[in-house]
């Protein structure tokens, strides 16, 4: 009973001090890896360098997750006491100073402003939204709900990431932090735990999309069955949050890690509870520094709380964490991978069944979930099976998340329902193509997945619409690809990744990709036959029947999607080595258009294999036989002289 | 190289448990940059691992290094994103600018050339990896500053 009490007082608390917080001057930064890479950290230091210039002390600087807007980075927000939260895109060192000092003089540098929060929304039922007073001044900026990046989105499982700080426990106790595995722990047992997921239709979201409730009663199950009346002991069970997000050209994990750590260990930890297990490892990518570092912050502080340990609120159930890191092989996102690595073996899979879920980690039942499918566990618990089941599609329940890049304009972190069409992420949500480039395809599910063309734009993203076309939902990278993108060099790309991470176990994955790219490299050497395209399809559908795990069968999706729907660029290739993209070295020439060259040599100097020639006095030419087509010349031509040609 | 042979307190922070291998092996790399074949035998003999089990180990993981770094560490990001953005032409004018492959080491021990399948900034696209920190939007005139500035840096020290 104390504890439980315990557990009122300091979520009490946490309400109070996030309260006040509204009543403080704070200056809130972007402070996921790609803000730090965008330049957070410079801005930071500045920060804290004008404030003591400006002589300002009673300022709060937060750091907070990736709000998602990742093209805006980095963002850094202000908040004065009792006003709205502004927040300011892509801001420079030198542009701090101005802004603050403006800000805090009541003044915006409205071109600099990126949005307004006029809201603090709490996605959790019966938890109090911040509602912000709008003062005159700020009337009229766009709120950060209407930008049109946001308008379609729907933030379940992105509910705290960029809002609260990640390494304070008491910004995510205060958004509802922890009531649902109060609830399961006090309220709820295993079993009604695992029906209401179950009836929920929460779906894996690590790309497979198995039912979540099923899994775990598996595991559940797995224990029922061996206890006998001689063995009263329990079966050992394990639960493993699989964060080693491989997939290239996929962020939402780290995202969501790094910006809002303590649901992930809720999630697991209630996962833990419905099947019984008392130990459970996050397997998380080296890659991933920042997100590990939070982490570990977050799990002390779980610890220091009582939320993880022995007797959890009070009650016999005991749960302890403990982070595994990989150490950079893709396929260790496998399942039956991810279990040897854990246990710090080679990461090689093996044939299934037995499931992991049955037999896993040392021979036990384990369950392993994705990063997303654990943060979304909390809400469905506290806002109910009934409402979760009623977003998304009859196939397809709730929100996908996914990493949106590539050749768009907003890129970031996007979160709809399900069943949202291709058109409204890329067009409504992501703002179209970039530049006045044509939009070419989109790619889903990274090196597993395929690309999709313009003609299926309007399809739906559900698990079943996907795998229909050829392509999968995976873990959520979606990369956009303009006319730039060269849809066979796009497949060579994905098939020396594959080649390069096949664990050599079974043949078809190790010899079938390496046979697989030899075919694609002559492709986009302009070295190939018609006939290899028979050769190409028929490899991949034998590599796809026959590999042992998902990484293989999965493997030639990239190259027969291409096949499928981007045929001509394949033949153009073989037939008039010709790539319509420009991409492939050797199928196109770099040319000097004379009438804009202003002989200046740029170009000359800045090649690293000295392809051009020439003088200042006679002007320069390019020699594409030595060209490597780095690209180098063409970017750096002050005005633009040099041009691609088929 | 002066290889300092205490790992206990590194095998300590694991109980000497030996399915946490790769994580020993981490944690000895963030220590010496490098996984030195001295404290390999040490490990080995102390956690019982053989040693040709713990090569198996490290051989079939991307990050475990047996080169001591050079001192700056070029990491050119591969993932989809950087790649349709030209990652791969950015590589190979690192490539001929350090007259290095992706993987070498040059002969000076100033710089190796990397590549990695992903860090996850895909929205900063290419993305480019220098001791850790990392660099997005790059082009040829970005990479000429950084590689300038490494080079600044060395005749300053």
């Amino acid at each position: 009973m104390n504890k439980s009490n315990h557990f009122h007082d300091i979520t009490e608390e946490a309400i109070l001090l996030s309260k006040e917080k509204h009543n403080k001057n704070r200056i809130i930064i972007g402070y996921g890896t790609c803000g730090i890479a965008a330049g957070a950290e410079e801005v930071l230091k500045e920060v804290q360098q004008v404030l003591h210039e400006l002589k300002i002390d009673d300022v709060i600087i937060e750091k907070t997750g990736c709000i998602g807007c990742c093209s805006y980075e980095p963002l850094m927000d202000i908040e004065l006491a009792n006003s709205p939260r502004v927040s300011y895109k892509n801001v420079k060192p030198k542009e701090v100073k101005e802004i603050i000092d403006k800000h805090f003089e009541g003044e915006l540098k409205k071109e600099k402003v990126f949005c307004m929060f006029d809201e603090q929304e709490n996605i959790i039922q019966n938890q109090e939204s911040w509602k912000y007073n709008i003062p005159e001044i700020y009337s009229g900026l766009p709120t950060f709900k209407s930008l049109p990046m946001l308008k379609k989105q729907k933030r379940i499982t992105l509910r705290n990431v960029g809002i609260i700080d990640p390494e304070n426990i008491n910004d995510y106790l205060a958004r509802g932090g922890y009531q649902a595995l109060y609830k399961a722990l006090t309220a709820l047992s295993p079993k009604e735990v695992i029906d209401e997921i179950k009836s929920s239709g929460l779906r894996g979201r690590g790309g497979a999309g198995f039912p979540t409730g099923v899994k775990w009663e598996f595991a559940y199950n797995a224990e029922l069955s061996k206890t006998t009346e001689d063995s009263i002991e329990k079966t050992e069970k394990y639960v493993v949050c699989n964060a080693d997000e491989g997939d290239p050209g996929a962020f939402m994990d780290r995202s969501l890690i790094e910006g809002d750590p303590h649901s992930v260990i809720e999630g697991l930890t209630i996962a833990a509870y419905a099947i019984g297990a008392t130990k459970g490892f996050i397997y998380i990518r080296a890659e991933y520094p920042l997100a590990i570092k939070r982490l570990e912050i977050a799990l002390k502080q779980a610890y220091e709380n009582h939320f993880l340990g022995d007797n959890i609120f009070g009650t016999d159930f005991h749960f302890s964490i403990e982070i595994r890191k990989g150490a950079g092989a893709f396929v260790c996102g496998e399942e039956t991978a991810l279990i040897n690595s854990i246990m710090g073996l080679r990461g090689e899979p093996r044939p299934r069944p037995p499931y992991p879920a049955v037999s896993g980690l040392w021979g036990k039942p384990t369950i392993i979930n994705n990063v997303k499918t654990l943060v979304t566990v909390p809400v469905i618990l506290l806002n109910g099976a009934k409402w979760f089941s009623s977003i998304g599609t009859e196939d397809t329940k709730g929100t996908a998340v996914f990493a949106l890049t590539g050749d768009v304009k907003n890129s970031g972190l996007v979160e709809v329902p399900m069943g949202t069409t291709l058109r409204e992420i890329i067009f409504d949500i992501g703002g179209g193509v970039k530049g006045d480039k044509q939009f070419k395809a989109v790619q889903t599910g990274g090196p597993s997945g395929g690309c999709i063309p313009f003609s299926l734009i309007d399809t739906p993203v559900d698990f079943a619409s996907l795998k229909k076309l050829g392509s999968i939902m995976g873990s959520g990278g979606m990369i956009v690809c303009s006319e730039s993108t060269c849809m066979v060099d796009l497949a060579r790309y994905f098939m020396t990744f594959i080649a390069s991470e096949s664990c050599g176990k079974c043949t078809p994955c190790r010899e079938g990709t390496v046979r697989a790219l030899e075919m694609l490299e002559k492709i986009t050497s302009g070295d190939a036959t018609i006939d290899i395209l028979t050769d190409l399809e028929q490899l991949s559908l034998v590599i796809k029947d026959t590999a042992l795990c998902g990484l293989g069968q999965t493997a030639p999706n990239p190259i027969l999607s291409t096949l499928k729907y981007f045929r001509e660029e394949y033949i153009e290739h073989i037939e008039q080595k010709v790539c319509r993209a420009k991409v492939c070295p050797g199928l196109f020439n770099y040319v000097i258009n004379d009438d804009l060259c202003i002989k200046c040599g740029v170009c000359q100097n800045v090649c690293p294999v000295d392809a051009v020639f020439g003088s200042k006095e006679t002007g320069f030419f390019i020699e594409n036989r030595l060209c490597i087509s780095c690209n180098a010349c063409f970017e750096r031509c002050p005005k633009r002289a040099i041009e691609k040609v088929n | 190289m002066n290889v300092d042979f205490d790992i206990d307190s590194i095998l300590a922070r694991y109980n000497f448990d030996s399915s946490a291998l790769i994580q020993i092996l981490s944690d000895v790399q963030d220590k010496y940059g490098y996984l030195p074949r001295e404290v390999l035998e040490d490990i080995s003999q102390k956690i019982e691992v053989s040693l040709s089990k713990m090569w198996g180990v490290i051989s079939f993981y991307a990050l475990f290094k047996l080169k001591p770094p050079a001192r700056y560490n070029i990491t050119v990001c591969q993932g989809t994103a950087c790649h349709v953005s030209g990652a791969k032409r950015n590589l190979e004018y690192i490539e001929s600018k350090l007259n290095l492959k992706a993987g070498e080491h040059s002969p000076d021990g100033k710089y190796s050339l990397e590549t990695v399948a992903c860090i996850g900034s895909c929205a900063l696209a290419p993305t480019i990896v220098i001791n850790g920190k990392v660099y997005g939007r790059n082009t040829v005139k970005t990479i000429d500053k950084l590689l300038s500035r490494l080079e600044e840096g060395e005749r300053n020290e």
